[in-house]
């Protein structure tokens, strides 16, 4: 139910471009819906409805309607309004929509993702580093090719084995890590969402049945932590990941079935939460606090894929194969 | 070995064919890395919420994640440059050695006609 004489799309969509967000967003709809809402509570001056009212002792209240007063003046009768304010006076809209700008326009999900090509080199680093070195080292032998010549060849083939064995290893720690990311944004994305409309809900029923007391209405988000540490089994094409090397072409394809298997290896279930309260403010503040909780939980995992991040880096700045390599094969521009 | 060479030059083909293999795979993995870079795409990949707070943290740590990653892609880029060259030059390398044997074998082989086909005039 959108409030009266609106409807679930606000008349000034300012708030929710400046978050980034358009109609194309998956966020779209019930940000709309919020903002709907949100310009009737902060605009009690367009309507009759609820407003925060101030008393001449300068108590504020909130009340379902105006209230005005007989005319003071001697000889006016017209009933005079007494002052107000918004019932959500002091917030500001971007406020609520802050969260989402976070994470409103990541191209994390799609084929097209910037980290689509990335996956798929990180695969191939992984598969010829493991197997296909190693099957010009197996196969050797087979050759029947033993001379001074041949040792020679061979060694330079051992040493290849060597620092593209040691990268390879390091990439598989790497190759889970950016779709994690991912799906910690979408994760942040559907909480976000969901709570979107469960304070839109909140509203409705403040709105509608004027509940005596404080009531709430239950959440039900995705839950986040845990994303970072979990162990997951990523397939592409039907084939372990490392299995085999992938074309550009396929990026697209390959991205979408690593998020996804990623995603699904990452689930930890749904948590509950509720947004309540009896004032309009106080349903406004458990939303915010909402939005603040898992912004904090999400900035957190992030945090321990930096470590990880970091660790990799290190890893790989301190190898002495990578290093001895580097400096004889790959001088510096 | 084929005529006392010390290897079978077909044999060496063949793995020379997967060297090549191999190389080919390696400099098509230094066009992805290179293709990879997301250095000019992060804002296609973390969020600008503006205002400090939560949201701004969270998309600060995912910039300093995203720039983390940007740095382990060129490292990876880098290294990748020089292992392609090696298998180029590796694949040049048994290239050349095997078109050697191949000569020597044709040479023996023609060598060794010559011979037994003036000895079976001679023996005429």
């Amino acid at each position: 139910m959108a409030p009266p004489d609106r409807n679930d799309v606000p008349r000034d969509s300012g708030p929710l471009t400046d978050a980034g967000l358009t109609e194309e967003s998956r966020l779209w709809h019930n940000a709309a819906r919020l903002a709907s809402w949100l310009e009737f509570l902060f605009h009690p001056e367009e309507h009759d409805y609820d407003r925060t009212v101030i008393y001449p002792d300068g108590t504020k209240r909130e009340e379902p309607d105006r209230v005005t007063i007989a005319g003071q003046t001697p000889g006016q009768y017209t009933p005079v309004e007494r002052p107000y304010e918004s019932v959500l006076a002091g917030y500001q809209p971007w406020q609520f929509f802050h969260g989402m700008a976070a994470v409103a326009t990541p191209q994390v999900e799609r084929g097209d993702s910037p980290l689509a090509v990335g996956s798929v080199a990180l695969n191939n680093i992984w598969w010829l580093g493991d197997k296909g070195v190693a099957s010009l080292v197996d196969m050797f032998p087979t050759v029947g090719w033993d001379t001074e010549a041949s040792k020679a060849a061979f060694d330079f083939l051992l040493k290849l084995q060597t620092v593209t064995g040691q990268v390879a290893k390091l990439v598989q720690e790497l190759y889970v890590l950016m779709p994690k990311y991912g799906v910690i944004v979408k994760r942040v994305r559907d909480n976000l969402d969901e709570a979107a409309d469960r304070i839109v809900a909140a509203f409705e029923k403040k709105f509608a049945e004027k509940p005596e007391s404080g009531f709430s209405v239950d959440v039900a988000g995705a839950i986040i932590a845990g994303i970072a540490q979990a162990a997951v089994t990523v397939m592409t094409g039907g084939v372990a990941v490392g299995a085999a090397f992938i074309l550009e072409s396929a990026a697209a394809e390959t991205w979408k079935t690593v998020f996804t298997d990623v995603a699904k290896g990452a689930v930890a279930g749904v948590g509950k939460d509720d947004l309540g309260g009896y004032w309009w403010r106080d349903l406004a503040k458990s939303y915010l606090h909402a939005q603040h909780r898992i912004l904090t939980q999400a900035t957190a995992e992030i945090g321990q894929l930096n470590e990880t991040m970091t660790g990799l880096i290190q890893k790989f700045n301190q190898d002495k194969d990578i290093l001895d390599f580097l400096a004889k094969y790959c001088p510096q521009r | 070995m084929v005529n006392g060479l010390t290897v079978d030059p077909e044999r060496l083909g063949e793995y020379l064919a997967e060297v090549a293999k191999i190389q080919a795979n390696y400099e098509a993995l230094v066009t992805q890395l290179a293709n990879a870079d997301i250095g000019a795409r992060m804002a296609d990949l973390a969020g600008d919420p503006g205002h400090s707070g939560p949201p701004k943290e969270f998309s600060e740590a995912s910039k300093t994640l995203l720039g983390n990653y940007q740095e382990l892609l060129t490292s990876l880029h880098r290294i990748h440059v020089g292992v392609a060259a090696q298998f180029k030059h590796m694949t040049e390398t048994l290239g050349h050695a095997q078109k050697l044997y191949t000569n020597t074998e044709e040479a023996h082989v023609t060598m060794l006609r010559g011979l037994l086909s003036d000895s079976f005039l001679e023996g005429n």
